[in-house]
């Protein structure tokens, strides 16, 4: 029995209805742009950015040229080397560390600051604390907001070419690593110019090394050049049969304004322990003096291989390895897997982008390389 | 059916009540939002919490005031004793992860069902309060909570701190030395931050609210959202969702205490509180609406 | 239902009054139909229906841990049309009519029940209403406060509001209410003043027998309309409209007929009666 005033009701009850469900577009929709604005925001490389052919030569010549007044920039660093965990407190968990050693795992922040030639700065921004290796002129500090401590290294005579105080060989901006990966260009690399990428917003081209020896652990590094100022914006290395890079390092935000000369100066706060290093430059007796070192360094060291698959076997100090294969071997020694053949016998540590083995005779074999070629190294 | 006929001339039932023009919905809405942030401030269980989060601070500072710095613990700790301003951002890194959302947590879970509960609601639609208006008013009041909560937190830090140990030198994560009006600049900046944060939070609060009639489920599973959160960004397989967590960015607050700021994730950070807010709000909206109120 | 009038709600418990003042109120949406309150569609329009309502739903809730002041300041300060200016007056004026102006400061969680049935309809007087919607309001009063209760209701009628009051107490509402209406099982089943609802009483006879067919055809025979039987214990009730026949011819018809009358009475139809008619159960005419 359907009057009119019945079907009038069901018609004002679906009203009802659907404004009720209607009401929730509003949410839904919010979130949806939430959500697409923040995966946009995280993807806005996808886009090839025409740009002018170039020849690897050329780009590499105008990389080895690249000369901007300063630059600031803030840096994401990625390193997934497939080591064994390392007790540093910052694995797991949205804590992240603002210790400069902790760069070999995980991904990190880093600030970057440049001006000239000889004003550098780098801070590692970890959760509640910060890292800095401040470098001006002659002068260098290593700040750790953590421990409360500052290294302050002055230069005697030349300025050195490389800053490194501290363990300053971990701080791996784009640049450094570029530098280092420049530096293995050699007969035993193919050089190549992948498609255009954007990174920091900027238009980039973006150079491919691979080593032609297959036994290397080092798939490809893959350097993203700054089309207009030929500045390494991004370095990517892979490892060998991994789509993902093992460690990278790029520029998420970057500026080539010259910084203010103030973000260059540091002056410890107080209660703060300062470590004083002098660093005299050497002269020319110094120089035969370190001359004769390095000699010692090495016939301590020995470098087996070229290029990519070189290996360096270096004489460890006993008292340093701490008796690798004795019970009295640090822990983290012993954690590591037991390795043995006619080269004797030693420990592994296997990453993804390099091995090492500790032989129980004291000697150390490192290399970008799968082990056995360490293994045969060591042999020879 | 029609209850009553319409009636034209105004039947005085409250001798006194001579209507007057209706006043300004602006002023109306800041009489309620007022009355409200009262209500709120002055219930003794809530009274109860603020004491219990600013008993922390006092427990820091007492702690290293007593037995020193023991090296390791809580971030910012170390530098207690160096300047009692210290105390209030190591307290706000204590209560960051469970004492200040679970307050914020209390507070969104009690707005609308809590009023539910005690049957009061009914009465406040019946006024007519206005549903969107009362959302928007309960909202404003949790947003002002959570910036009180955050502000009492740093405040009876500064405050024990400063007796215990002193106004020194200030120095930032940088290693740049501050003065004192610089540095109270700064944690007014941390509580703000902190704040848009925790009013995130308790937007979701708001809208679990509207799903129930028991307050202590509310704020229940307002925690555990919380929690939930917390965990999720712990799992390093989930990395691509992390950016995503509201919590994720709580502990960015770091970065106002750098020379200079470092804004990417203070900004990342507000946005996603902003989305967060916005969305659970309209949510609650959607659900309140047309929502049945039968308690 | 003319302004000034007092209306009464009645159902038995489980009708659908408060679900039907909760629909008045715009707390729930019917699932079909549109409830029209002071000639505004709700609940589209209650931002404009219910200012002028003032209402009191299921019994009084206030936050405990406030004053009886209190509570009716926050309620105040949720009204968009409510002025500040004058809320202290009009507070005091609500709480002066309701006599709780002594307990005014006092915790709500200290009030008695009357006591804060009384806030709760104070609450309902903070602004001039055209019509107040009071549901139980003498739920759970002493019979000093439902006497109370009743004397401001008449009182706030006399001053032109119009007041509807749900109620499962037949007395209450005969005592109160000028007008009723009759709710069962969700359905409105009559509803007109308190006189034309008696009207319809016809004045009955109740006839106790063990003989019932007799009964009735002599009932019948005399010209007693719509005589109905029913079993009770032992023997019959059997009760039928007197309409324009002599009590007293009732009797002695019957026992000439040699029915035996173990009982009978000639009562008007009390509301009662009508109400049951209705709905077919009972009310608690008790209280």
């Amino acid at each position: 029995m359907a009057s009119p005033a019945d079907s009038q009701q069901t018609a004002n009850r679906n009203t009802r209805q659907r404004r009720r469900m209607l009401a929730w577009v509003a949410p839904l929709a919010a979130a949806a742009l939430a959500v697409g604005g923040g995966v946009l925001a995280s993807n806005n490389a996808s886009a090839e950015p025409p740009l002018p052919k170039k020849t690897a030569q050329q780009l590499l010549t105008a990389v080895a040229g690249a000369k901007v007044p300063g630059l600031s920039g803030t840096v994401t660093e990625t390193a997934n080397l497939g080591l064994p965990s390392l007790p540093t407190g910052s694995q797991g968990g949205p804590m992240s560390s603002s210790d400069f050693s902790d760069l070999v795992s995980g991904t990190h922040t880093l600030k970057v600051w440049t001006s000239g030639q000889d004003k550098s700065r780098v801070a590692l921004l970890g959760t509640y604390g910060e890292s800095d290796l401040i470098r001006n002129g002659k002068q260098a500090w290593l700040w750790s907001s953590k421990d409360k401590q500052a290294i302050h290294t002055r230069y005697v005579g030349s300025a050195p070419d490389s800053m490194q105080p501290g363990d300053l060989s971990q701080a791996q901006t784009p640049q450094q690593l570029a530098e280092q990966a420049l530096k293995a260009i050699d007969p035993t690399t193919t050089v190549s110019v992948s498609r255009n990428v954007t990174v920091a917003g900027r238009p980039a081209y973006e150079l491919v090394l691979a080593p032609k020896d297959d036994r290397s652990l080092v798939g490809q590094v893959m350097i993203a050049v700054d089309a207009k100022t030929s500045t390494p914006l991004q370095v990517a290395v892979t490892a060998d049969g991994q789509t993902k890079p093992a460690l990278s390092a790029g520029f998420t935000k970057i500026d080539f304004a010259v910084p203010d000369a103030s973000t260059f100066s540091f002056s410890p706060p107080k209660g703060t322990k300062v470590t004083q290093h002098t660093v005299t430059a050497p002269s020319k007796r110094d120089r035969a003096d370190a001359r004769k070192h390095a000699k010692d360094a090495a016939s301590k060291t020995t470098v087996v291989g070229k290029g990519w698959t070189s290996v360096v076997i270096a004489k460890a100090d006993q008292t340093a390895l701490g008796k690798s294969g004795k019970s009295g071997g640090n822990a983290q020694l012993q954690a590591l897997p037991r390795v043995s053949g006619s080269w004797g016998s030693g420990r592994l540590l296997s990453g993804a982008l390099f091995s090492a083995v500790i032989t129980d005779d004291g000697r150390i074999a490192v290399g970008a390389v799968r082990p056995q070629l360490l293994y045969d190294a060591l042999q020879k | 059916m029609s209850a009553a006929e319409a009636g034209t001339a105004e039947a005085g039932t409250a001798e006194a009540g001579t209507v007057g023009r209706a006043p300004n919905p602006v002023v109306s809405w800041v009489r309620l939002f007022a009355s409200e942030c009262r209500l709120v401030l002055t219930r003794r269980r809530n009274i109860a919490g603020l004491a219990v989060l600013s008993a922390v601070p006092i427990l820091i500072a007492v702690a290293v005031k007593i037995w020193g710095v023991g090296g390791g613990g809580p971030s910012f700790v170390d530098s207690i004793t160096a300047n009692g301003l210290f105390v209030a951002l190591a307290a706000l890194a204590v209560e960051l992860p469970l004492f200040l959302p679970l307050a914020v947590s209390w507070i969104a879970g009690d707005s609308i069902a809590g009023e539910a509960n005690l049957g009061t609601l009914r009465y406040l639609l019946a006024v007519p309060v206005g549903r969107t208006r009362l959302l928007t008013v309960k909202y404003a009041s949790l947003v002002f909570f959570s910036l009180c909560a955050t502000l009492l937190v740093a405040v009876v830090g500064g405050l024990i701190g400063s007796i215990l140990f002193g106004t020194g030198s200030m120095f930032l994560l940088s290693g740049n030395t501050i003065s004192f009006g610089a540095t109270v600049l700064r944690l007014l900046l941390v509580c703000c931050y902190l704040a848009a944060g925790f009013a995130a939070l308790g937007a979701i609060g708001l809208f679990v609210s509207t799903l129930t009639e028991q307050p202590i489920g509310a704020t229940v599973a307002t925690v555990l959202i919380n929690v939930g959160m917390f965990v999720l960004d712990t799992i390093s397989q989930l990395d691509w969702l992390h950016p995503y967590l509201l919590t994720h960015w709580w502990m960015s607050f770091g970065d106002l205490l750098r020379s200079p700021i470092y804004t990417g994730d203070l900004n990342r950070g507000l946005l996603t509180a902003l989305a967060y807010a916005i969305v659970f709000w309209l949510a609650a909206w959607a659900r309140f609406r047309a929502k049945d109120v039968t308690s | 239902m003319p302004r000034g009038a007092v209306y009464g709600f009645l159902g038995p418990n489980g009708s659908g009054k408060t679900t039907t003042i909760r629909m008045l109120l715009g707390l729930i949406q019917p699932t079909s139909g549109t409830p029209t309150v002071l000639g505004e569609p709700i609940p589209q329009r209650v931002a404009y229906a219910l200012p002028k309502v003032g209402s009191l739903v299921e019994g009084p809730a206030f936050h405990p841990y406030l004053s009886g002041r209190r509570n009716l300041v926050r309620l105040d300060a949720a009204d968009p049309q409510a002025s500040r200016r004058t809320a202290g007056s009009r507070i005091d004026a609500a709480l002066e009519r309701v006599g709780l102006m002594p307990a005014a400061d006092k915790n709500y969680r200290a009030y008695s029940l009357g006591m804060r049935q009384r806030l709760a309809i104070a609450g309902a007087l903070l602004q001039p209403r055209e019509l107040l919607i009071l549901d139980e309001p003498t739920n759970g009063l002493d019979p000093q406060g439902t006497r109370e209760v009743r004397h401001l209701v008449s009182d706030l009628a006399d001053d032109g509001a119009t007041v509807l009051i749900s109620s499962h107490l037949l007395s209450e509402v005969e005592q109160i209410c000028s007008h009723v209406g009759v709710m069962h099982a969700g359905k409105l089943l009559a509803q007109g003043t308190l006189d034309e609802l008696r009207a319809q009483t016809a004045p009955t006879v109740r006839l106790e027998t063990s003989d019932p067919q007799t009964a009735i055809e002599i009932m019948k025979r005399l010209g007693l309309k719509r005589p109905r039987s029913e079993r009770t214990g032992d023997h019959h009730l059997i009760s039928a409209e007197l309409g324009a026949v002599e009590v007293a011819a009732i009797v002695p018809a019957l026992v000439a007929g040699d029915v035996p009358v173990l009982g009978f009475r000639a009562a008007a139809q009390s509301l009662e009666d009508v109400f049951v008619g209705l709905t077919g159960e009972g009310f608690d005419v008790s209280g």
